[in-house]
Parts: C-alpha cells; structure tokens; sequence
C-alpha cells in the first residue's frame, strides 16, 4: 500500500499537528510492514524534511504536482490544514488527524477522521478563549493519539470499499 | 449563464477556502468574483486544478481594508454578495453589519459543517 504523511499545518498555528515524532513513529510503521510512504511539506515548514531524511520528501510540490503524487496513494493522512481541504476535494482517500479543531465543523463531508480516545476536559479547544494553549499554556488536545491508533485505521480504511463515516 | 457575477466572500485560510470553492463547483452556471486575502495567483491555481467550469475572477487584494473596500464597489454595482462559510468571529459580525444595510447578501450559517453550511446557500439569482 502506498501512504502520503502531511505532518505540517499553518505555521501561526503550529499546535494543529499531531506531534512530529508521532508522525516519524507512524512512517517507521509503514515501512516495517512493507508499505511505501511519502512525505508532503508545504513551502513554510521545510524543517520538519530533517525528521524524514529516510524517506522520499516532497517539498513546495505545485497543486498539479500534488494531484498527481496523491491520485497513486492508497490513504493520506493530514492533520486539520490545507491539505486536508484540498484532497478530499479531489476526491481522494484521507483520514484527518483532528486534536484542538473541531472536525464536525471543518471535516471535509468525504473525508475521515481521528482523535484520541483519551477523555479531555479541553479538546476540542477551537473557539475558546484557551484555543491552542488549552492545558496550562499548552494544547493537549492531541494527547492520547498514538502512531499505532492511527495505523490500525488507515490500515482498516484502505481495505475497505465502501467508506463511511 | 448569468454574466452578472456573484460575489464571494471568504476572509479566512486557504484551507478554509476550499470549502466555498466546493460552493463554486456545485453552481457552475454562474459567474463568481471571490474576495479572499489569499494570493490571487495561487487560488487562480487551485481553481485550475480542480477542474471549475465556469468564469471565477479573484480579488487582486490582500489586506483586508483593500477588501473590504472591493466589496463596497460591489456593493455599489448591486451584485449579490455571499459570505460563505466558515464565517464566524470577526468577520461574521462584519457581513452582519453590511447585510443591515444591503440586503442582496447572503450569510452561510455559523453552526455546523462548513460544507454543508454552503450547499444549504440557495441561489435564486
């Protein structure tokens, strides 16, 4: 199977990615069970290339560039940011990965989604006056998502026909 | 098609944005002018890549007085005027306050999907 990984979201709002190491674990798991994965970075979040120097990273892409390297994967797997939008609107198989937002509000109607099981006072935080510092000065909001949560369902998303929900 | 165009407004991310394009692919016979911060040139792009078969002009401004101001001048020329969603905080208070005054506006929900808020937006135009 072949994955995309978008571990990058709005720099001013860096507390929407599902943390980095996650992403890094997630992507080692790919690779252990013999799935190919890609890396997508948007033109502002070149650093994080350095977390994936084992993979294949595909930086600044165009829109074009990105339908194209998208429409040969299995599942994408973005947090809640452009990305997201964008390929479920071309119709393409993707699980947002949803902490602080709200995914009943912004969660693309094609598109599938999770969060953490973990209980939290705070989560969703968007829309109150903590959002992004919900916890202390700190989101937490991701709290509670793990590398393999994440895939087990794409996993069980990509061997499914008919997705619903 | 309507050669008047209609007016699109979406002050958010470009994110966000998709979700008013998804709005602009489901009425494909009519014409759109959309007011946005974002770069004209990338959304000029985005509409390219996702295959929109209709006439969609972008706003050339950025900052958000210039915009406000595009659409006074639209105002001026009586087009219809659809604040898509998300439109909450700041910028729903501000299409509240122009709608006061203009009524060929039209406000998507605040509550709910952002999606769905827009295919609920009827256009009898």
């Amino acid at each position: 199977m072949n994955f995309i990984l978008c571990p990058g979201s709005a720099e001013d709002q860096k507390f929407k990615r599902w943390p980095i190491f996650k992403f890094l674990e997630l992507a080692n798991l790919y690779v252990a069970n013999n799935h190919n994965v890609k890396i997508v970075i948007g033109p502002q979040e070149e650093y994080l290339s350095n977390f994936f120097l084992r993979f294949e990273i595909n930086i600044s892409s165009t829109f074009l560039e990105l339908k194209r390297l998208a429409q040969e994967s299995n599942l994408i797997i973005c947090n809640d940011s452009f990305l997201l939008h964008f390929f479920s609107i071309l119709d393409l198989k993707v699980l947002g990965l949803y902490g602080p937002t709200d995914p009943n509000r912004t969660l693309p109607t094609n598109a599938y989604k999770i969060s953490s099981n973990k209980k939290s006072i705070y989560r969703p935080c968007w829309g109150k006056p903590y959002y992004g510092v919900c916890d202390n000065g700190r989101c937490s909001c991701f709290d509670g998502l793990n590398a393999l949560d994440v895939y087990k369902k794409s996993l069980n998303l990509v061997s499914r026909k008919n997705l619903g929900g | 098609m309507n050669k008047k165009s209609i007016v699109i407004v979406n002050f958010w991310g470009l994110g966000d944005l998709i979700a008013s394009l998804s709005f602009i692919k489901k009425y494909e016979n009519h014409v759109y002018y959309i007011i946005t911060p974002q770069n004209k040139k990338k959304v000029e792009e985005l509409i390219k890549i996702l295959d929109i078969q209709t006439i969609v002009n972008v706003s050339r401004f950025e900052k958000r007085i210039f915009l406000v101001i595009d659409i006074l001048r639209n105002m001026l020329q009586n087009k219809l005027i659809i604040f898509t969603a998300p439109l909450a905080g700041k910028s729903r208070k501000f299409g509240k306050f122009l709608s006061f005054f203009y009524q060929n506006a039209i406000l998507a929900e605040e509550i709910g999907n952002i999606y769905l808020l827009n295919q609920k937006i009827k256009i009898n135009y």
